[in-house]
């Protein structure tokens, strides 16, 4: 029975392990679907193999899964692969797209969006034909998850020459924060949809309104990445003041602003936090996890007004909730290139309108990079990708999505 | 002293007998109702009041969206006066002016859109005709007489009472429904106001009073705060679930009512804002493009209402550009489409302005509405068997078989 792919932790008691990687995979040359068939068969084994522990280059022995699991999603380019049998859906097609970088480097993202890509992206390694997203407890876990991805890949170009079909492209790791914090300082992802029917209910693609050639999307879902750098010098020059209004929350203590005061300062909403409370997490604070509507208009400006406007039903369209799943990176200097730090940007959602429309609406963060008015940009895109992920379970499929490359497997 | 003034503060010259009338019919829907805990008449009376950012939704109808996927939603949607009339249910309704290319081939050339509330200009027109007139040729650039209008003189108008001149604005310049357009083409030609049932006053105050309660699932003494779905369940109101406008009315108010995760329970007062419209409170262009280039600001043309809260918006080139609206695409590359008014419409989020109060306070026990719990996913909008999307997929039958001919029957009706 066909059902959510695993690697999104949307349920009760699933918290999302340590560590992550993202792949990017690319069908070169001019690749059939029956050749990335053969690939993704090959790769969703070995990807199996190591959720049990067997690593394919040292039979007989078996390694500490980690708790890894693999999820495989699909750009709108894998549906041009020649021999393909299904179109692209809907909800990847059309405006529902990241916009290539610019030739001189930078561009917006998304039409209309406040953030773009980096001056030195010239361009995004994030829109390829195949993403898989690793997740485990340790990192070497989904490290060792993508070193075999890319050892299977080189040797299938020593195999195949001169061109393999299918390649890999960028990678990026990441790691969760047990402080529940962002680089900036402040709380990050308090305020997520509550886990269990309410994450499925905006996570899942529901079998209705849906033209006929996307029934197969059913209980799929949309990944949207974004690995954004966070500029701390552009951060740093503002004042503890203006960064609290900036983001909505008190930085301290994760409380969000519910009014402002005689002298311009921001303030918390009453009651937050509770006496004896241990942080924003802590449930003697639940009532102060949604920042508060009917706030003045400094304080709808804040990213977390702007990002989240409180709308439910959470499954509801119009209400444009979304799953965030995302993960910190740190990529230290290296004595050339100075220290990056960011976050790896994944969030789940059943149409990919949602993000498209938080991004561009006046009200929400059209135009705006981060939170306030606009103004300097705090942070920069080098990578971005939207992509489906195909539902788990379908009796025929070896992996989620073969029925893209294997008519008989639909 | 009126509570309230006119929509939008769009109309600040009608007559003071305009203004009685508004206010006491909005008094009135309201006092109909049932005494919420929480939601009051007057916005003066919310202390340390602010306008909520929640209470909006988009304005493309969501029903055939949910029932025949996007495309056909679309086209239903945009087709004239049939469309409008059987699909515009979110508080927004539009119309696509039409226009000879160079050619002679008919195209859309502009969008037009409307949130005005045809309560408002029933009450103009029963209380103030001339201002009502004279509003009429300024925005649609034409001089309508009473005669023309209701088919009868002013000084025949003014001498009906109040009711049969609602009655004679209802018949003239309504309709009811797809069915029974109105006799005058008026509102179908301009977009004037909304002529649906649903978009109305009436509606708008039933729902946020509906929703404006603690609903609540006591189990053993213990509550928690009520799922919309549970709400509208409980008065078997499953049909309202299925749009953009009911949820977000309701829960706007609901989630005032009853403070998520407030401990005790809480709530806020909550009010319409003054003055009571609906209001048209975004729309985003940033994706869209003409000859590769961004449309001009322009064509984006938004009137009837102070900056913050208009009602009427044009959107396109005007009869001197040689441009059509169908040749504006959603975002670029090979893939761009063509756009819609669906899409349009879907890019304006519409909403009341509510005032909510600063300070919650205790929801006391007799306050609280409890109601029985249901498992979650027990409403599922848009499937096959659900009585709309019958209705609609024979009105999509209608749009794409308008003259019921059956293929295979030598052009005979089915009819």
């Amino acid at each position: 029975m066909a059902e959510l792919p695993r690697g999104i932790y949307w349920d009760h008691g699933q918290v999302p392990p340590r560590h992550f990687a993202i792949a990017f995979l690319r069908a070169t040359g001019r690749p059939g679907a029956a050749d990335v068939d053969h690939a993704l068969t090959d790769l969703a084994e070995i990807w199996r193999g190591l959720e049990r522990g067997r690593v394919p280059h040292l039979p007989g022995t078996s390694v500490p899964p980690s708790g890894l699991t693999w999820l495989l999603a699909f750009g709108r380019k894998a549906f041009d692969i020649h021999g393909v049998s299904r179109r692209a859906p809907r909800g990847l097609t059309h405006s529902n797209v990241v916009e290539s970088a610019l030739p001189g480097g930078g561009g917006p993202v998304v039409l209309g969006s406040g953030i773009n890509y980096s001056g030195d992206v010239t361009r995004n390694p994030g829109s390829e034909d195949i993403a898989v997203q690793f997740v485990g407890d340790t990192p070497l876990a989904v490290a060792r998850a993508v070193v075999e991805t890319e050892t299977y890949l080189s040797e299938s170009l020593q195999r195949l020459g001169p061109i393999a079909p299918v390649q890999m492209g960028a990678v990026y790791t990441g790691f969760n924060r047990e402080d529940h914090r962002s680089w900036i300082g402040h709380h990050d992802g308090i305020s997520n949809l509550e886990a269990g029917v309410q994450r499925r209910g905006v996570i899942e693609v529901p079998p209705v309104g849906l033209a006929l050639r996307d029934r197969w999307t059913v209980a799929g879902t949309y990944l949207a990445f974004m690995r954004l750098d966070v500029d701390l010098s552009v951060w740093n020059r503002h004042s503890r003041a203006e960064q609290d209004l900036i983001v909505g929350r008190d930085k301290i203590t994760g409380c969000p602003f519910g009014s402002m005061s005689t002298t311009g300062l921001p303030e918390v909403v009453a009651g937050c936090p509770v006496i004896g409370s241990t942080g924003p997490t802590d449930p003697a604070n639940d009532a102060f996890i949604e920042p508060p509507d009917g706030v003045p208009q400094v304080l709808k400006d804040s990213h977390v007004q702007r990002s989240n406007h409180h709308q439910d039903p959470a499954d509801l369209p119009a209400n444009q909730r979304f799953f965030r799943q995302g993960y910190e990176f740190l990529d230290p200097p290296d004595g050339v290139r100075p220290m990056r730090v960011g976050l790896n940007f994944v969030r789940f959602q059943a149409q990919i309108s949602r993000l498209r429309d938080t991004l561009r609406r006046p009200t929400w963060l059209g135009g705006v990079n981060f939170g306030g008015a606009p103004g300097p940009e705090l942070i920069r895109a080098r990578a971005a990708g939207f992509y489906f992920c195909p539902a788990a379970g379908v009796d025929s499929e070896i992996y989620p999505g073969q029925s893209i490359f294997k008519a008989d497997a639909v | 002293m009126h509570i309230f003034q006119s929509p939008g503060l769009a109309d600040p010259d009608v007559n003071e007998a305009t203004l009685v009338a508004w206010n006491a019919q909005i008094r009135d829907l309201i006092d109909g109702h049932s005494v919420s805990p929480f939601f009051v008449l007057d916005p003066s009376d919310i202390e340390n009041g602010q306008t909520a950012n929640s209470v909006k939704w988009p304005g493309n109808p969501r029903e055939p969206l949910d029932c025949v996927g996007e495309e056909l939603a679309a086209q239903l949607s945009d087709w004239g006066w049939p469309g409008r009339a059987e699909l515009h249910n979110e508080y927004l309704e539009y119309s696509l002016i039409m226009r000879p290319d160079s050619v002679g081939n008919v195209r859309p050339k502009r969008f037009i859109a409307t949130t005005e509330l045809m309560e408002w200009w029933r009450t103009m027109a029963v209380f103030d005709l001339p201002y009502f007139l004279s509003l009429v040729k300024k925005i649609t650039g034409k001089a309508y007489s009473s005669e023309e209008l209701f088919g009868i003189s002013e000084s025949h108008w003014n001498g009906l009472g109040t009711a049969p001149r609602k009655a004679l604005f209802m018949r003239r310049l309504v309709g009811n429904g797809r069915a029974q357009p109105p006799e005058h083409p008026l509102n179908i030609d301009h977009v004037l106001f909304m002529a649906e049932n649903i978009n109305g006053l009436n509606d708008l105050v039933f729902v946020v009073h509906f929703g404006s309660f603690p609903y609540a699932i006591n189990v053993g003494g213990i509550r928690r705060r009520a799922r919309l779905e549970e709400i509208f369940l409980s008065v078997d109101r499953s049909d309202l679930f299925c749009r953009n406008a009911d949820p977000g009315a309701a829960q706007g108010a609901y989630d005032q009512a009853y403070i998520d995760g407030s401990n005790p329970p809480q709530g806020r007062a909550l009010a319409f804002a003054d003055p009571v419209g609906m209001y048209m409170r975004t729309l985003t262009t940033t994706d869209l493009r003409i000859d590769g280039e961004t449309v001009p600001d322009e064509w984006t043309r938004f009137s009837r209402g102070s900056s913050d809260m208009p009602m009427r918006l044009e959107f396109g080139p005007d009869d001197d550009d040689p441009r059509f609206l169908d040749e504006i695409k959603v975002g670029t590359g090979p893939g761009a489409e063509v756009v819609s008014g669906y899409f349009l419409a879907r890019e304006i989020e519409v909403g009341p302005l509510v005032v909510i109060a600063k300070d919650a306070r205790p929801i006391s026990n007799a306050e609280f509405k409890d109601i029985p719990a249901v498992p979650p996913g027990a409403v599922t909008c848009g499937l096959p068997g659900n009585g709309r999307c019958q209705q609609i997929s024979e009105f999509a039958d209608l749009f794409e078989n308008p003259l019921g001919v059956v293929p295979g029957t030598r052009g005979q009706s089915n009819g």
